[in-house]
């Protein structure tokens, strides 16, 4: 039988029941009884649990909850609760005290609960202790150490709650008070309560505190979720693997708690075996605690174990270093610091041969469930990051996007352009009482361009919807990282790679994203390098316009430009990795989140964010940029050759005539600097319903050129803004977008040329 | 015995035998949620270096293709991060060690 000393902290963990047990949420206000048992669903237990409703638990009633939550005093605290979660816990009168305990032992056994953070240790703390419960400070520090009492086989206990830690480096307060405590208090025994669904965090916290003086028992925790998640742990073989006793519990439960406390006393009487297989270290590290040992060996350490200190100074612990050295005589420290210096290594080495003993001691004892999925990620994966497949099954996907979203869309873009057309007609009709250039200025600047871009929506929506599918399958994550295995061959493969990678969605964000490349020359080249990746927008308008220009071919020609617009980027990169970096290798690997089948709901959601977003640029820059646009093509005298705008574009038609463009094609696409929709919202302006109007006036070869500037001209204001803030230099900025128009219009011209010399 | 598993995984990126999470866990023969608990450790420990995922939230706001609605980002997911070695890093993995051990 086990009891709190006080004999009323309810911790008979059997008992199962009070007299007369009732709901909580039934009793009357002054109820002074147990907690019976608990019912509802396994987190709200949990929960309840951690507040102290554990089966015994001693109760009282403060305030009934006729008008809110009731009021109730449980294991020294006051806690509400809401009807619903009172309902939930069963309660029967308090058993009569029965005799204090009566014990064997003076000086109480101390035994120390060791843990990280929501392992359960506070549950089985309240468990054994009940009531009998102190909270102190430790040695003038402000994390609260609680300790309690027990009384368990005649011999009086002493529990001490240590703080929760993930390792003993006293990287925190809380880590320095549970080592210290250990190493100065020197507990009878340590119990180490670690989750058993999460095995190899609790481990590490095992490892370090197998080198401590204390003797160690391993608690392994919520046992009965790890079996319902499909773990298979076998408390024995693990036993046996780190050759301490282990004992498996559910301390919510209240299974194993009796187990427990019956290994501590097996332990302390020395009728179990205890021989600890700590982690190990080089043979060459060996050497060098063996001889910082050696240097220490005689000098008072306050205690403290010189193998322990040994380990510690080579993992460079601060507050040890500190001790140390102020413990020792100067030139047996500069002794000890030369050989820590010579070993600094020794410090990774350490800590690894914790986790070379986790994953050991885990390959005797623990069989995790198969994650079905994350195995049909891995042969996914060995087809679809390979170099060559993968790259080909990226092609055929892309491709297919570009076609599914030109075959379904297009027939609905064109009767949207007639609709558009239809309305800017009858637009003119209705409104010929108006003076001519308003009826202009509503049917031909804002219908004609924003109207154009409306018809936009149902090839945006299909792009979306594919590209979602794409992305919520964790596929385009995987396009990522093929661009990096090209980059790598290319070279180009370190920090600069995520800002680049940014840029496939936005230029901005990956402007800013630049800053992690320290070295302002790569940065500066980085920078110049962002404009060249094809963009979502840029990417969508020409999505828009291969089908207009090109009708069936318009898959290949997308296909082909974007292609065309990676290897540029290649070339741009290799240049960048020999003639900047000088070769410099940073290694890294990528983080793929797992396949899933794709949700419907995120889809839309994401589809439906994009268009807002797009209608929302719309309403603001395009209708603004198609309206100045009209009026610049209908002032001074309502004709469109004689306009601002002509003037304008005669000025730059040398250079269309090289390019295959005529002058409003040029200002449209010169328009396109401001926002890459406006291309779109100029052509609609200036010449009506491109889709009869655009493919005679430019021809095939004359279309591909078009395309090519649109892919490789200035991304963006916005773009130049980042540009601008980045380098926070005017030069820079000019030389980027000097650096965009000249490639553009070079590559447009070689296009053309070609084209014409290959097509005719 | 071999290099520990944290030098291990420092040799492995180093000599570029893995390129994601997956295939380290794999090349390790550990469980993910060790790979990760290493991983970290490295981070902490200076010779890793975390791009991306959770460190990349501000740029992802002002991505176009965000719309602030941070649920999902075209290309750079954000579960998605990179782990770069640092120079310590590849110092580090440039160090052959491969001494058998002793009892610790």
């Amino acid at each position: 039988m086990m009891q709190a000393a006080n004999g009323r902290g309810g911790n008979t963990l059997s008992e199962n029941g009070g007299k007369g047990a009732r709901s909580l949420a039934e009793v009357p206000v002054d109820f002074t009884g147990i907690v019976c048992d608990l019912s509802g669903d396994a987190k709200r237990r949990q929960r309840l649990v951690s507040l102290g409703f554990t089966p015994g638990a001693l109760i009282q009633v403060l305030r009934t909850g006729d008008s809110g939550p009731m009021l109730v005093s449980i294991r020294g605290s006051r806690v509400a609760l809401g009807l619903d979660e009172a309902g939930l816990v069963e309660v029967g009168e308090a058993p009569p005290e029965p005799n204090p305990p009566e014990v064997t032992n003076q000086k109480p056994v101390v035994i120390a609960l060791a843990g990280q953070p929501n392992v359960g240790k506070s549950t089985l703390f309240n468990t054994l202790t009940g009531l009998r419960q102190h909270v102190g400070n430790w040695t003038g520090k402000t994390v609260e150490l609680k300790s309690g009492e027990l009384v368990f086989q005649q011999t009086a206990f002493t529990l001490v709650d240590l703080p929760g830690t993930y390792s003993l480096t006293a990287a925190s307060e809380e880590e320095r008070i549970a080592r210290n405590f250990i190493l100065h208090e020197k507990p009878d025994v340590v119990v180490a309560i670690v989750n058993a669904t999460n095995l190899e965090r609790g481990l590490y916290l095992v490892a370090e505190l197998l080198s401590l003086p204390s003797p160690v028992i391993l608690a392994l925790n919520m046992m009965d979720i790890a079996e319902e998640a499909g773990f298979s742990i076998e408390p024995k073989v693990l036993e046996t693997a780190i050759g301490i006793p282990v004992v498996p519990m559910s301390a919510a439960k209240g299974q194993g708690v009796a187990e427990l406390m019956e290994t501590i006393v097996q332990l302390r009487e020395d009728k179990l075996p205890y021989h600890p297989q700590k982690p190990t270290i080089l043979a060459a590290h060996q050497k060098v605690l063996d001889e910082v040992m050696g240097l220490l060996d005689g000098v008072g350490l306050e205690g403290l174990p010189l193998r322990w200190v040994g380990i510690k100074l080579l993992e460079g612990d601060e507050e040890i270093t500190r001790k140390v050295k102020a413990l020792v005589r100067p030139e047996v420290w500069q002794k000890v610091e030369r050989l820590l210096y010579t070993h600094e290594d020794a410090i990774l080495d350490i800590a690894g041969a914790r986790y070379t003993w986790i994953a050991r001691m885990l390959r005797a004892a623990v069989f995790e469930p198969p994650i079905s999925h994350g195995r049909l990620t891995s042969r996914l994966d060995r087809v679809l990051t390979h170099p060559f497949w993968g790259t080909l099954v990226m092609l055929l996907l892309l491709g297919g996007v570009f076609w599914l979203t030109f075959a379904l869309g297009s027939p609905m873009q064109n009767w949207l352009a007639r609709l558009v057309s239809n309305l800017a007609d009858n637009m003119r009709d209705w409104l010929s009482f108006a003076p001519k250039w308003t009826v202009e200025l509503i049917a031909g600047g804002a219908l004609g361009g924003l109207g154009m871009v409306l018809t936009f929506l149902p090839l945006l929506a299909l792009f979306y919807t594919v590209l979602g599918i794409l992305e919520d399958t964790g596929y385009l994550s995987r396009i990522a990282f093929l661009a990096d295995r090209w980059m790598h061959r290319l070279g180009l493969h370190g920090k600069s790679f995520l800002p680049l990678l940014l840029g496939f969605g936005c230029n901005v964000p990956a402007i800013l994203g630049s800053r992690i490349v320290e070295s302002p020359k790569a940065r500066l080249l980085t920078l110049l390098l962002i404009p060249l990746i094809p963009c979502a927008a840029r990417t969508a308008v020409v999505t828009f316009l291969a089908p207009v220009l090109f009708g069936p071919s318009a898959a290949i020609v997308a296909l082909g430009l974007l292609a065309g617009n990676l290897m540029l980027l290649g070339l741009a990169g290799f240049v960048l990795h020999r003639f900047v970096f000088h070769n410099e290798h940073v290694p890294f690997i990528m983080e793929l989140p797992l396949y899933h089948v794709p949700n419907a709901k995120t889809i839309a959601l994401f589809v439906w964010n994009n268009l807002v977003s797009f209608l929302q640029k719309a309403g603001k820059v395009i209708l603004f940029a198609s309206i100045i646009v009209w009026a610049l093509s209908y002032f001074p005298n309502g004709n469109i050759n004689t306009s601002y705008l002509a003037r304008v574009g005669m000025l730059l038609e040398p250079f269309g005539k090289l390019m295959g463009l005529p002058w409003p094609a040029l200002v449209a696409l010169l328009t396109g600097a401001v926002a890459k929709e406006n291309t779109i919202a100029t052509l609609g302006v200036l010449y009506g319903n491109i889709g009869q109007t655009l493919p005679p006036v430019l021809g095939t070869a004359g279309s591909l050129s078009m395309l090519v500037f649109q892919m490789l001209f200035i991304p963006c204001i916005a773009t130049l803004a980042a540009m601008r803030q980045e380098t926070r230099s005017w030069k820079w900025t000019l030389a980027s977008a000097g650096m965009m128009i000249v490639l553009s219009t070079v590559a447009s011209i070689v296009v053309y040329q070609l084209a014409r010399v290959l097509l005719g | 015995m071999n290099p520990s598993l944290l030098n291990e995984i420092l040799d492995l990126m180093n000599d570029g035998r893995v390129h994601s999470k997956e295939s380290l866990v794999s090349a390790l023969g550990t469980s993910a949620a060790m790979a990760d608990m290493m991983i970290e450790h490295l981070i902490r420990m200076g010779y890793l270096e975390q791009i991306g995922g959770e460190s990349a939230p501000d740029l992802c706001s002002l991505c176009d293709q965000n719309r602030g609605s941070r649920t999902h980002c075209t290309l750079c997911h954000q579960q998605g991060r990179a782990l770069l070695l640092t120079r310590k890093g590849i110092k580090q993995a440039a160090a052959p060690e491969a001494r058998p051990g002793t009892q610790g």
